[in-house]
């Protein structure tokens, strides 16, 4: 990133401000672009001028000048110019728009790193990433082009009536006077035109999520037999959004339309003005008494450039429209406070980790409590099995410990000293941590492990072999080089679960905290991988493992039964391994 | 031609009045723009070499000249007006048809052997889908409306100096034909480039954001997003270069007109100094060819843009046209339903070892058969094959006394749909209340369904409520007691659910199912009940295949 972030973005009140403030990062650039844009008007006037004085002199004084070469290098050399200056201009324009968006992407992602975990579920991850994308470079038409043309719309009429000034009086008056008309008309059709295309924008993402989600789902529909009827449903669905589209563009059109009628009836009413004016019908408008040919010609030619940039700035009405919608969604994420900073107080965790203490501790989701006060401490070596039914507390449990969710009350002692876990990279980086549904990139296997560390390809299968993967691993295609898709391709639940696991042990731990680690292995594969659990508690490893299995108490040291809330928890400490008499609780 | 586009104009065939309303239009619209500027530039020349002479600005008619020129400025804009909104209307007529149409076909596969890319799907069918609007409204229209102006513009200016096409003819036909497909040539291979690189974007996004929990436990968030902003900027980059060809065909194509600006102009004051033609008729001349190089410009994109819906809509066709194979299983009409599977084998594409490998057995009804193979052993592969979402590499499946539909499958991932949870159950079939009240006792959902805001007009999805592991299994199997078919297959229809209530649920459904054939995949054998029976997909013991009782 070489030009500095502008923090500003994040504060402002509302879109307009935020697409402002972000055009100004490319201030130089716009004021290049507004240069340029003179210099091409510049020149529309000068191939004006010079071809009235040609027609003058060859039609109406019937000389010969034409015939020296003087005229046409000049003529030659405007067209020359007028045709390449969009080039500079389109340079400019890109790089302009490119460094906005690259600044308001980097904004994004900072914001999103201090939000982290917290963006959800306010965000989904599918709205995220289009906001980041397609949503971004969406801006591209308003930075590129909405922004200067709206400088030239006010300067270029200006500089044509400025033109017509140096002949006539009437004409630039008639075009000066029609021109507030126009923003006028297009202020109260706009209005409306904004309102119904912010409405459009919902029904299209409305529409698009709705195709996302479908085609997500598509094998349930498949298995219900049911495409044919989503197929109609999804055709009404995209019929009402034709209906509300035609609205809109009856509006925004008809915003066009007002300008094309002023742009076509100035012609209109300058031609006949000066046929009139030529005629001798009346003597008004003109600074000197006789008006020559030339001088028609050159204001009928100047009389549509005076709408043109105007006409241009109207087809672009759905730049803004588009970039008002992200700059709304931007700020939407931006207006979520990051959380608050870590307290100064916690202490540095000092290694070894020789205890970890819970301490009455009450998890729970959003203040709502969920499970009841645990009391517990783990030692190194030591493994703790919660067991219990669905949604009766184990994985907000785990999620506490691993720094996803604040505690309700209660504490956590870590070598006897509190410690607050919540967000607390240092203790992220010595624990493994699984969820049910763990994440797994849509890259290689390689990369989903090393997540852009280095290993080597021993270590990878010592950590697949722990995970009881490798076998698998080794048949797929391409086997630690097999992209692993969005749907999990050639791999099953389990064996993805599993993959996931061995990243765990690949940046060994000392802490396990695994949820439902065996739900989707069969016994015998469930029953090696413990085995190579408890390999990894003798080797003083500690664990926190949830599983609903009731056959496996034995093997841990400590058994946690959370059962629904209203039955309370019940805790037994077996504190010999391998006690069968470890009776069931619940 | 690709299939799609043919069915895209067939589409367009049938909106052919709107469509050809458009296209009318555009032209009046564009004829009468040009007309405008030249009937101007011929009017205030004529009065002003009359009005050199008292008598001429006398008897000059200007009521029907200035008449002609209102008259052409009111029917440019209401033209424009009227062909904006035809040919849009026309368009979006087109595009939902076909996208509901696509959606269709999607469906129409399995997605078994090569799984669908869900956001490169849906985005296709939104985005590309776009693209394909331009074959009417950026190629097709702007297209003829250029080639129409520039014929009459030829013919036009020949009545008033006879020669003079031989020396317009080369520059315009280098500005019609050769700068539009010089502009395709040019844009659409950076366009391409550029589309992939935006889909990689979003990928990169995508992944960051659905491991946010992952990358932030092992420290790699701040890597991912700068490998998401460098994604960007390759991206960003790819963009420049393609508007930058753009811009340089348009300013070629500008100069190429500029040339004919100035020979136009040339050989119209040749003309007038021989007495060809009068004073008045060359500023008339110059405002038309000006007019007509404002056509020209608009249409020089349009075979890029004709290229471009091309192919997107041959993207789209390619998805949708994934190779489907023909369905192997055989049905045959008996007494007794029964599947018999022999010599069954399968690999999956790429792979070289044959995951179900030569499996002869027979399953009837009534009864239910437990499948007990490590995991990764092709149980999942074989209830696909049952269900026909995978053709068999070798080996035949007789199928008696069922159907196709006969045969329903409780897949592994239960899909949550956006909806109601009537929506989520009955997907588009009709039950009544009570049905799936008792649907959903079965499946031990009462409680849950209980505490629902809006009873069964409560919405779920992403976004909305979502449901939990175990939860999802039981609204996968009610959907499929819903379905009620005559052979059941259950992938892992109790993970997640603890193994009391799973055993409770299975019991319930060995009465509910009584007399149907149910086969079950589950790495919980320990739920299976006496009755049942255990299917070994033997893979190493070639072409056997035992049946046996357990307990």
């Amino acid at each position: 990133m070489k030009q500095s972030l502008n923090p500003d973005l994040r504060h402002c009140a509302d879109a307009k401000t935020l697409l402002r403030e972000a055009g100004k990062i490319a201030r130089k650039e716009n004021d290049w672009l507004t240069v340029i844009g003179v210099l091409q008007t510049l020149c529309t006037i000068s191939f004006a001028a010079l071809v009235a004085l040609l027609i003058n002199s060859s039609v109406y004084e019937q000389q010969d000048q034409w015939r020296q070469p003087i005229w046409w290098i000049g003529l030659a050399s405007i067209l020359c110019i007028k045709a390449c200056l969009p080039i500079l201009q389109a340079r400019l324009a890109d790089s302009a728009s490119i460094k906005i968006r690259d600044n308001l992407r980097a904004v994004m992602l900072q914001h999103c790193q201090q939000l982290n975990i917290h963006l959800f579920p306010d965000f989904t991850a599918a709205e995220l990433s289009s906001l980041i994308s397609t949503e971004i470079n969406s801006m591209r038409d308003y930075f590129a082009e909405f922004r200067p043309q709206q400088r030239l719309a006010m300067l270029t009429p200006l500089l044509v009536i400025l033109a017509c000034c140096t002949i006539n009086w009437l004409v630039p008056l008639i075009l000066a006077l029609t021109a507030p008309i126009v923003p006028l008309f297009m202020i109260i059709v706009g209005h409306k035109a904004t309102a119904a295309s912010q409405q459009n924008l919902t029904q299209l993402n409305r529409l698009g999520s709705l195709l996302a989600d479908r085609i997500q789902g598509l094998s349930a529909l498949q298995l219900a037999g049911s495409t044919a009827h989503e197929q109609a449903s999804l055709y009404k669905q995209s019929e009402s959004y034709r209906r509300s589209t035609m609205q809109v563009l009856r509006l925004a059109f008809l915003s066009g339309t007002v300008l094309e009628f002023f742009s076509a009836i100035s012609v209109a009413l300058v031609a006949v003005y000066l046929g009139l004016l030529f005629l001798g019908k009346y003597q008004i408008g003109n600074w000197s008494e006789i008006i020559t040919l030339g001088e028609g010609v050159f204001l009928l030619m100047l009389a549509p450039e005076f709408y043109l940039p105007l006409r241009r700035l109207g087809a672009l009405y759905h730049a803004r429209a588009d970039a008002l919608s992200v700059a709304d969604h931007l700020l939407r994420l931006f207006q979520k406070k990051t959380a608050e900073t870590q307290p100064k107080d916690n202490p540095p965790l000092v290694e070894p980790i020789t205890s970890i203490t819970l301490s009455s501790l009450q998890t729970g989701r959003n203040g709502r409590k969920i499970g009841k006060p645990i009391n517990i401490t783990l030692g190194p070596g030591e493994s703790i099995l919660l067991q219990g039914p669905s949604g009766a507390g184990k994985s907000t449990l785990l999620e506490t410990l691993a720094g996803f969710l604040p505690p309700v009350s209660g504490q956590v002692l870590i070598n006897s000293h509190v410690h607050l876990l919540e967000s607390n990279t240092d203790w992220q980086s010595k624990i493994g941590y699984m969820t049910q549904h763990p994440e797994l990139l849509f890259d290689t296997i390689r990369s989903n492990l090393c997540l852009g560390r280095d290993f080597t390809d021993d270590q990878l299968f010592a950590a697949l072999n722990s995970a009881q993967v490798a076998q698998v691993v080794r048949e797929l295609p391409g086997t630690l080089d097999y992209r692993i898709s969005e749907t999990g391709g050639y791999l099953s639940g389990g064996q993805a679960q599993r993959i996931a696991l061995a990243r765990v042990f690949l940046h060994q731990p000392n802490i396990l905290l695994l949820d439902e680690p065996t739900a989707n292995l069969d016994d015998q594969t469930a029953e090696l991988f413990l085995e190579s659990l408890q390999q990894f508690t003798r080797e003083g490893g500690m664990l926190l493992i949830a599983s609903h299995r009731l056959n496996d108490q034995h093997r841990f040291d400590h058994v946690i039964v959370i059962d629904s809330a209203e039955k309370g928890v019940v805790e037994k400490n077996t504190s010999i391994k391998g006690d069968d008499t470890h009776a069931k609780i619940s | 031609m690709p299939r799609l586009v043919k069915r895209y104009f067939c589409l367009l065939w049938q909106q052919r009045t709107m469509a050809t309303l458009g296209l009318l239009l555009a032209t009046i619209t564009a004829i009468s723009g040009i007309a405008l500027l030249a009937v101007s530039g011929w009017f205030i020349s004529a009065t002003a070499l009359a009005g050199l002479s008292i008598a001429g600005a006398h008897s000059f008619n200007y009521f029907a000249p200035g008449a002609i020129v209102r008259g052409l400025s009111i029917t440019r804009t209401l033209g424009r007006y009227g062909e904006r909104l035809t040919t849009h209307e026309a368009t979006l007529r087109v595009i939902s048809r076909l996208r509901a149409e696509l959606f269709g076909e999607l469906a129409k596969h399995s997605w078994q052997e090569q799984p669908l890319n869900n956001h490169d799907a849906s985005s296709r069918l939104m985005e590309d889908i776009k693209h394909a609007e331009a074959l009417y409204l950026s190629a097709l229209v702007p297209g003829f409306v250029m080639l129409l102006c520039s014929l009459l513009y030829l013919i036009t200016v020949s009545l008033f100096v006879p020669d003079i096409w031989i020396w317009l003819a080369p520059t315009l036909c280098i500005a019609v034909f050769f700068m539009p497909w010089l502009y395709m040539h040019l844009v659409l291979q950076p366009q391409d480039v550029l589309h992939q690189q935006r889909s990689q974007q979003w990928s990169s996004a995508s992944s960051l954001f659905n491991n946010v929990r992952t990358l932030i436990l092992f420290q790699r968030f701040t890597h991912s997003t700068q490998q998401l902003q460098q994604a960007a900027s390759t991206a960003d980059y790819s963009e420049q270069q393609a508007s930058r060809a753009q811009q340089h065909v348009m300013s070629l194509s500008q100069l190429i007109l500029a040339v004919q600006v100035l020979v136009m102009l040339w050989q119209g004051l040749l003309a007038l100094s021989y007495g060809y033609i009068e004073g008045a008729h060359l500023f008339m001349l110059l405002l038309l060819t000006l007019g007509v190089q404002e056509v020209i410009l608009t249409g020089v994109n349009s075979l890029a843009n004709f290229g471009l819906g091309y192919t997107a809509l041959k993207r789209i066709d390619y998805l949708a046209s994934n190779i489907s194979k023909k369905d192997q299983r055989q049905f045959v009409s008996a007494d007794a339903t029964v599947i018999k599977v022999t010599q069954l084998s399968y690999h999956y594409p790429q792979r070289q070892t044959l995951i179900i490998d030569k499996v002869n057995t027979e399953l009837s009804a009534p009864h239910w058969y437990w499948i007990t193979a490590p995991s990764g052993h092709g149980k999942t592969t074989f209830l696909h094959l049952l269900m026909g979402h995978l053709q068999p590499s070798d080996g035949t499946l007789l199928i008696e006394k069922s159907s196709a539909e006969q045969i329903g499958l409780m897949p592994q991932k239960i899909d949550l749909l956006r909806g109601t949870l009537r929506y989520n159950l009955c997907l588009h079939q009709q039950h009544s209340d009570e049905t799936l009240q008792e649907t959903l006792r079965l499946v031990e959902l009462e409680h849950w369904f209980q505490q629902l805001p809006d009873g069964f007009d409560s919405w779920l999805g992403e976004g909305e409520r979502m449901l939990s592991g175990g939860e999802l299994k039981r609204l996968g199997l009610a959907r499929l007691i819903l379905q009620d078919p005559q052979i059941l297959l259950l992938d892992e229809p109790t993970a997640g659910i603890d193994q009391l209530s799973a055993a409770r649920i299975l019991s319930k459904l060995h009465h509910h199912w009584k007399g149907k054939l149910v086969i079950i995949n589950s790495h919980d054998s320990s739920l299976s009940c006496s009755t049942d029976k255990a299917l070994t997909l033997n893979q190493l013991a070639e072409g056997v295949s035992e049946v046996q009782k357990i307990i």
